[in-house]
């Protein structure tokens, strides 16, 4: 059992900062005071202005008596005051500690509130895989509330990770555009939009993460369910779509990324070359879940990856048999204290993780990616990027010049 | 249901919007952490940890543990959790443990005490914040766990003070704190100790070497940490 947890964020927090993307959606934090305040202070890095942060802050009477019939009047007033589609409660650990009953809470306003739909997430207490988990969770519960859309023959359902995904879906609909295919993707900005992902004929999950998403819209759509492989990388990209390809019978897809490969060839040939020169061993540690895409970027450059899985589902398992047999991955199931101790076992070049591991990992001059800052890591202009700025974003000379400062000042800069 | 339906009620007023205000945990926490060499443990689930630790992270720089606690040991118990966790600080030398609990441990009312007995390590201070307490009643609690750690034998050093009030993720608390102990050096004041931001454990146990206390954010914290240590 780690004395840390490396992490970005809880679930409650990713399913915040998920649903407050959706025009349309407002997510109730359900929770006590410290976990409202830490909530809405970690979300602000990444949701838009508007984004009221709800909560119904649960105190200490009501954490002993129940806190329903403030939590139904705070949906109420909400309701009144905004006039959304769908109000998402976040029920996080102290009420469902307690026990309380927001089926019955949201049940009960079923038919009070016109043209709204209410639905709750249980997102307490989902550690070690607790950042996906909350993705997974929240939209699964704006699925409960969508209703079936009649299908477009041979359509695509492209469903995504994180509220970020909503942005990060050109890097592979551009194909399917080009291929004349029609599509959906989820999430979306708009709550509407997202609802027509119920009109998809296949669905194609882009990550390991929206495995119980996947099965609610299956559940709800009749649609077939297609896990692929994450379309990260250029052979990752290429076999994703021509997955698709395959699936629907579209040679004008396999001829789109019969295109895109051969114009991209040269460069990355030359990028595996240049990565070859000085093999790198990395470390993956830390949700969101990135550690399945960024590693496979990596490996596919040739590194020698080392990972810390922080999502277990089916859909990581197939993408962790994968990411072993094609590319020798190594992941790190057994029991660590800190990521320290990892550096100490694996001697990483560089490590992949959040701030909480970066301040174990800088005083051993090693550079530090933060993984948050590597999202909508999907196609081939993601890797050719990422692989042509990788050594320089190592600043291996700033690290260098550093140790020599510490060495000539103060002496031993690893004593 | 009347009420309901009118959609607004007079009595508790819509609470929404921006509730930017930290709780006695995060006060609590903030307290301790700047004790550079001892040992923080939030006794809590993963995700309370996560949030803490990053979101103080954007400050100051420090390291911070936890229990890792799950649904299951919240439920059972979570002595065990935290007694594996407080014994792999030993083994590191800490000297000194804080633990400060959580709101999920605090409901449960878990006897975080019993266990640090069991593992009678002479400075492991347990915090326990009140829920809905304010930021300021949790650095209070902070301050006040720090005087058994104390002391009272030190030997007095002359025109030497105590700074009372700055912690990490205070606005601006090391550029007030160098400018304070400037202004005290230039009429030959000395600080011994700061409560607690930057501070060491050593510097916490010769606390009461100081010949008086000053409180710099009296209406917030740190009074009435001041008068029990007189």
């Amino acid at each position: 059992m780690p004395l840390k947890s490396y992490e970005h964020c809880c679930s409650t927090m990713q399913a915040m900062a998920s649903l407050g993307k959706i025009e349309g959606v407002v997510p109730i934090l359900y929770a006590p005071q410290p976990c409202i305040y830490e909530i809405q202070i970690g979300t602000m890095c990444c949701r838009p202005s508007r984004l009221l942060t709800m909560g119904t802050l649960l105190e200490q009477g009501e954490i002993i008596f129940g806190g329903e019939e403030n939590l139904k009047r705070q949906i109420v007033n909400v309701y009144h005051a905004y006039h959304p589609k769908v109000i998402v409660v976040l029920n996080t650990c102290v009420p469902q500690l307690i026990g309380e009953d927001i089926k019955g809470v949201t049940a009960d306003l079923k038919d009070e509130l016109k043209g709204c739909k209410v639905t709750y997430c249980n997102t307490g207490f989902k550690h070690s895989v607790g950042m996906a988990t909350g993705n997974d969770l929240c939209w699964s519960s704006i699925v409960d509330t969508m209703e079936p859309q009649q299908k477009v023959d041979g359509s695509i359902g492209l469903i995504g990770r994180s509220g970020t995904d909503a942005g990060a879906f050109s890097s592979i609909t551009t194909f399917l555009r080009e291929a004349g295919m029609p599509f959906f993707t989820f999430p979306a900005s708009h709550i509407d939009e997202m609802e027509k992902i119920t009109r998809a004929h296949f669905l194609y999950p882009i990550h390991v993460v929206p495995y119980l998403t996947s099965e609610k819209i299956k559940n709800k759509s009749g649609a077939l369910v297609n896990y692929s492989e994450i379309p990260a990388g250029v052979e990752g990209t290429t076999r994703f779509l021509r997955s698709i390809a395959d699936k629907t019978g579209s040679q004008k897809l396999h001829d789109a990324v019969d295109r895109k490969e051969k114009k991209i060839s040269p460069q990355w040939s030359d990028l595996k070359a240049l990565f070859s020169k000085k093999p790198l061993r990395i470390l993956h540690s830390g949700g969101p879940a990135s550690e399945f895409s960024m590693g496979k970027i990596m490996a596919e450059l040739g590194a020698e990856v080392f990972l810390v899985p922080t999502m277990k589902n089916p859909f990581a398992n197939r993408e962790r048999a994968l990411l072993e047999s094609r590319y020798h991955v190594n992941f790190i199931d057994e029991d660590f204290d800190t990521l320290g101790d990892l550096i100490d076992a694996y001697h990483p070049d560089a490590v992949f993780t959040e701030f909480q591991g970066l301040i174990e990992v800088i005083p051993q001059f090693k550079p530090a990616f933060i993984n948050m800052m590597y999202l909508a890591e999907y196609g081939y202009d993601f890797a050719l990027d990422f692989a042509r700025n990788f050594h320089e974003a190592m600043g291996i000379p700033v690290y260098r010049n550093w140790e020599k400062l510490i060495r000539k000042y103060k002496g031993d800069p690893y004593g | 249901m009347d009420r309901l339906k009118a959609g607004l009620d007079n009595k508790k007023n819509l609470r929404v919007s921006e509730i930017h205000r930290p709780s006695a945990f995060e006060g609590a926490l903030w307290a301790v952490l700047g004790i550079k060499d001892a040992h923080t443990v939030f006794h809590s689930p993963s995700g309370c940890y996560i949030n803490q630790h990053q979101n103080a992270l954007m400050n100051d720089l420090f390291e911070m543990y936890t229990s890792n606690l799950s649904y299951a040991d919240i439920l059972h118990g979570a002595g065990e959790s935290l007694e594996k966790t407080v014994r792999k600080l030993i083994a590191k030398k800490s000297p000194a443990i804080f633990i400060v609990t959580s709101p999920t441990v605090e409901i449960t009312k878990d006897d975080v005490e019993g266990v640090v007995d069991r593992l009678n390590y002479e400075k492991c201070v347990v915090i326990r914040p009140p829920v809905g307490g304010t930021v300021h009643q949790g650095k209070e609690e902070g301050f006040l766990s720090l005087i058994p750690l104390m002391d009272e034998k030190a030997e007095k050093k002359g025109k030497s003070v105590n700074i009372i009030g700055p912690t990490y993720s205070v606005f601006n608390w090391k550029a007030d704190l160098e400018e304070l102990r400037r202004m005290l050096l230039s009429i030959g004041i000395t600080v011994n100790t700061v409560i607690s931001a930057d501070s060491t454990t050593q510097q916490i146990i010769s606390a009461p070497a100081a010949m008086l206390n000053i409180c710099i954010y009296p209406f917030d914290c740190g009074v009435a940490f001041a008068q029990k240590m007189q």
